[in-house]
């Protein structure tokens, strides 16, 4: 029998009953389904009625309930309509009570239905619909719109049942007691998640970011965040894959909902260390994070409290990679407190929220990074004191006294400081403690970052140092009144300015090349050369398109000697990879469109890169011809040849007037052009009868021709010893 | 020892709002009245700084919105010439607070070509003249033209880009020293009107020069990242003596301080540069503007330690700084 026809029947059965012990035996048949019972139902049979029963199946119990039915289960059997609620998929189950309970008015079984969602919340079966719909969204066909709901109901079940209820309402329902239990549900889906994770099952938990930024949205923060953030801190400490999990859960809230999230978790976490561990680098991930961060938070809103901004800008110091960030911060917030619109037209509290920012910032960066800032410092500093200090209310002047005082400070510690006289209040002292930072350890850091700049500035003023020592001395004795009176002052900083960086690599350079940038153009076409002889590996995988280029660019920027860097770089460019290069400028060579300009340039090119394949492979043999005397002079500790030691000194006290027998006759080694002679010279000859239609080398184009017999000449010339096989 | 890091500027100027093209220094006054900077700038204006209070005392503005680029002292602090772009060299009168005009004249030139004013009991003032290549050399007190040099019609030597006036002790004639166009520095005879020497410094024309002529001896810059020194021998031939190079291009003034110990350049790269003057030993760059620095000048003070050196930028920005003056 069908699972269908037995539901159907039981239906039936259920809407003309009367019967107490008939009652009970129906609904305990059906429990079959639920694979409860002593016989529980096959597999197969538990997953069709889920499936497609259950929702019209509890939908139908919550009709026929009614005063009838409390007489006929009585109190003990009442349960086991509960359990139908309890035991089944916990999220269909959900949207039936809730949608019950939204259609009943106020009667026997609307209560049936509340106690129900009751004894639902307490089970903590808010999990399993969280983690059934998380299971959804990696289904090939998803329902975003049945999410949707889902999040609503969820978010909403508070205000839901209140309305429903009005003064029935029971404290399960609470938004105070709710949204603790939502904070424990999202915790026992992360659990699960961690373990299916641990198991190598791919996980989405989207909703769970879509659930915490939708109830932090409702305001719900303090609640939810009371619960779950104690839990997430201590599991993250001791377990990567709740940090991942955790970095995920809140990079992925909806933008919309990000910014109640941040500001919940910054209120309620103990400090920066804390926030940094559930944020990561979020901020440098997340645009909108990032810009609650470092614009909202600090420069829009000004009702946070001192700690908050200490948290936030202590995050942001903590992070290794976010310190430019800081400083960045840091600039931003000098240039809004020196502009003169914020003094005339803001709040008091708004000026003291700056300062604040400025001076937390100030503590929280180091001295290098200070000294980094000192261009925005100073011109804070100018800028701004005299603004405030033109402003007729007292506690306006008294801040910028202050913060000006610190600016000062902090430019040159040693010299000369600005320094006020003013009465401290509350304001000012709690100002001022904020120069040093309570809790923040990135000491290390910095260090680190100190040492090696230390020690590499050292040894370079040495050596120079060693270079002047002798010019001087010459100096003196040719003139006495000299500049040496006067001491220079470091010129290590006198570096050529260069707008553009040289592109460090091919494609970088290609790209250049095309684009309009007189500059641009100028260094890659200086750069190339080197560059591509540099990584042949690169330059082979486009080595034809680098070619095209080459051969289609044109002088009209006016770079200094465009035509010899311009042949430089095709010569290297064919000499790296030979044979398709050669093959696509002699095919360009017989083309259409070409002027006799670059026809010639393909000539040139090909010869010379014919040339220079032709000539011996120069490092390798240098290096061996060099080797024996360097190895001779430096074996110091082994047994000396007397004779040689001799013949050595010898040597070395001979002069000699002709060293054209000295040098030795250089190795004979195979050279590179023999292997791809052929390819040079046959496509060359083969089609210079075919003429074009605007190109005709036995016509009107003679000059190209006799430059090609020339060339030609060249590469036959080159090819001497080869062997014909090759050709 | 490692060299000291470069020093800070003693202190700035800004709230310019515009480009500064020239300054000058007038120090030389007794205690109670302030130490005076004036700045020529690309609105127009010459602001009036007091060095003391480090504010402007007065704003001129006579040259109808066209930069000014040379400003000078005629006799005293009161009296200041300035030339600018709408082709006029006015005359101010500073005198108890007034600031008007008592005398223009009209230059033909729209050059680049700063003027050069040489006091020896007459005021003499070279300009650039009507034609391209010209110069002129004027009696202030009379307004007659005691010279008028032009290289000839066939020379291309093109236009004349910066001059200095100068009376050696040997001579009765005022000698003047231009740089042109095509890089070449010439020295002419004013009175008689003729060329006594010529070389070639640059292959770019010549930005700035400057003529120590104590020791007889010249510095000219251009937009090529080289100085050339030159020295003028007995028989008043110009040599090359040195070329020092720099590592940036573009000099767009260069300057020797009164006492003829060191130099300082204004450099398109941002930085100012001081040698010493006798070998051009490289000695300081100074760095703050943020964008090409466009004049340099040395204070004429009276206590040697007061000395000071102001550079002006495009980025409206007057940097004092006070270097090598304990000597």
């Amino acid at each position: 029998m069908s699972v269908r026809s037995v539901v159907h029947d039981a239906l039936n059965d259920l809407s003309n009953i009367t019967d107490k012990d008939a009652l009970v035996g129906v609904l305990t048949n059906m429990k079959r389904y639920l694979g409860k019972g002593d016989n529980p139902a096959s597999v197969r049979e538990i997953s069709e009625f889920c499936r497609t029963h259950y929702s019209p199946f509890l939908r139908a119990l919550v009709c026929r309930m009614g005063p009838q039915w409390i007489d006929l289960l009585t109190s003990e059997h009442l349960d086991l309509w509960d359990s139908f609620f309890i035991d089944g998929p916990a999220d269909q189950a959900f949207l039936v009570l809730l949608e019950s309970i939204g259609q009943t008015r106020p009667c026997a079984r609307l209560d049936c239905c509340v106690n129900v969602l009751e004894k639902f919340l307490q089970r903590g079966a808010l999990a399993e619909v969280i983690w059934e719909i998380c299971e959804q969204q990696l289904a090939p066909i998803t329902t975003p719109v049945l999410h949707e709901v889902y999040l609503t109901k969820i978010c909403n079940l508070p205000d839901y049942l209140a309305n429903c209820l009005q003064k029935n309402n029971k404290s399960v329902f609470y938004p105070q007691n709710y949204f603790p239990r939502v904070g424990t549900a999202i915790l026992k889906v992360l659990h699960i998640v961690s373990m299916s994770l641990r198991d190598g099952k791919g996980c989405s938990i989207n909703f769970v970011s879509q659930l915490l930024g939708k109830v932090c949205m409702q305001g719900r923060q303090k609640e939810l965040f009371s619960v779950l953030l104690p839990h997430l801190t201590t599991k993250i400490k001791s377990d990567c894959i709740w940090q991942r999990m955790c970095w995920r859960l809140i990079g992925s809230v909806p933008d919309r909902w990000m910014e109640p999230v941040i500001i919940g978790l910054v209120q309620m976490l103990p400090g920066p260390s804390a926030l940094s561990q559930i944020l990561g680098d979020l901020v440098l991930k997340n645009k909108k994070a990032n810009f609650i961060l470092t614009q909202k938070l600090l420069f829009l809103q000004y009702g946070h409290k001192k700690e908050m901004l200490q948290t936030i800008l202590g995050y942001l110091a903590i992070e290794p990679s976010c310190r430019t960030l800081l400083s960045e911060v840091l600039w931003d917030l000098l240039e809004l407190w020196s502009s003169n619109n914020i003094v005339k037209h803001s709040p008091y509290p708004q000026m003291l929220h700056i300062s604040r920012c400025i001076f937390i910032c100030i503590g929280l960066l180091s001295k290098q990074e200070l000294e980094g800032s000192k261009p925005e410092l100073v011109h804070g500093l100018t800028c701004g004191t005299r603004i405030y200090l033109e402003s007729s209310l007292p506690p306006v002047r008294r801040l910028g006294m202050v913060v000006a005082e610190c600016l000062s400070l902090q430019i040159d510690n040693s010299g000369p400081r600005l320094t006020f006289e003013y009465t401290e209040d509350d304001d000012i002292r709690e100002l001022k403690a904020l120069l040093n930072p309570p809790c923040i350890c990135p000491s290390d850091l910095p260090a680190q970052a100190k040492a090696p700049s230390k020690s590499s500035a050292v040894p370079a003023p040495k050596g120079e140092k060693r270079q002047e020592k002798p010019k001087t001395d010459t100096g003196s004795g040719s003139e006495l009144d000299s500049d040496d009176d006067l001491n220079p002052f470091d010129m290590s900083a006198d570096t050529e300015l260069k707008k553009i960086k040289a592109p460090a690599y091919i494609r970088d350079c290609m790209e250049a090349l095309i684009s309009d940038d007189v500059e641009k153009l100028e260094i890659a076409m200086t750069s190339l050369p080197l560059l591509i002889r540099a990584n042949s590996a690169a330059t082979k995988e486009v080595s034809t398109e680098l070619a095209k280029i080459l051969l289609n660019l044109d002088d009209h920027s006016g770079i200094e000697h465009f035509t010899q860097l311009r042949l430089i770089s095709m010569v290297s460019v064919t000499v790296t990879d030979p044979v398709p290069v050669s093959k696509y400028l002699i095919g360009e060579f017989y083309s259409l469109n070409y002027s006799l300009r670059q026809r010639m340039d393909i000539l040139d090119v090909l010869a010379s890169a014919a040339q220079e394949l032709s000539n011996l492979p120069p490092p390798q043999s240098k290096a061996k011809a060099g080797d024996p005397r360097l190895a001779s002079s430096s074996k110091g500790d082994g047994p000396v040849d007397w004779r040689k030691v001799v013949e050595e000194r010898i040597a070395s006290k001979t002069k000699h007037f002709s060293k054209g027998q000295k040098q030795a006759p250089p190795t004979p080694a195979p050279n590179r052009y023999y292997l791809v002679a052929g390819d040079f010279f046959f496509p060359l000859i083969r089609n210079f009868d075919r003429p074009v239609v605007t190109f005709n080398p036995l016509g009107a184009d003679h000059l190209v021709l006799g430059r090609m017999v020339q060339t030609l000449g060249i590469l036959i010339h080159l090819a001497q010893h080869a062997p014909v096989s090759c050709m | 020892m490692a060299p000291p890091p470069p020093p800070d500027p003693k202190f700035d100027l800004r709230g310019i709002g515009a480009e500064i093209n020239c300054l000058h220094f007038y120090c030389k006054v007794q205690k109670p009245c302030p130490p005076l900077l004036f700045s020529g700038l690309s609105s127009g204006l010459i602001h009036v700084w007091n060095l003391n209070t480090r504010r402007t005392e007065t704003i001129l503005n006579g040259h109808d919105s066209n930069s000014v680029f040379w400003i000078h002292n005629l006799h005293n602090k009161d009296c200041l010439m300035s030339q600018g772009r709408d082709l006029q060299i006015h005359t101010w009168n500073l005198a108890e607070g007034r600031n008007e005009v008592t005398d223009s004249i009209a230059v033909d030139s729209v050059g680049f070509c700063k003027c050069s004013l040489l006091n020896n009991g007459s005021c003499l003032l070279a300009m650039p003249g009507k034609e391209l290549s010209q110069v002129q050399v004027i009696d202030l007190a009379s307004k007659k033209i005691l010279g008028c040099m032009n290289p000839g019609a066939d020379s291309k030597w093109g236009m004349v880009m910066c001059i200095k006036l100068w009376q050696p002790k040997s001579e009765s004639s005022p000698l003047l020293i231009a740089g042109y166009e095509d890089g070449s520095v010439v020295l002419w005879n004013v009175l008689e009107q003729k060329v006594m020497s010529r070389i070639m410094c640059h292959k770019e024309p010549v930005m700035s020069l400057d003529f120590d002529c104590v020791n007889a001896k010249g510095v000219s810059g251009s937009s090529e990242n080289i100085l050339n020194v030159w020295t003028l021998d007995e028989q008043q031939n110009l040599k090359t003596l040195k070329t020092q190079e720099i590592v940036n291009p573009g000099i767009a003034d260069v300057t020797i301080r009164e006492d003829k110990k060191i130099v300082a350049t204004a450099g398109w790269d941002t930085r100012i540069r001081i040698f010493g003057w006798k070998k051009m030993k490289p000695l300081a760059v100074l760095q703050y503007h943020s964008a090409s620095v466009h004049c340099v000048a040395f204070s004429d003070h009276l206590i040697p330690e007061e000395r000071l050196l102001a550079a002006g930028s495009k980025d409206h920005r007057i940097s004092i700084w006070s270097i090598y003056s304990k000597t």
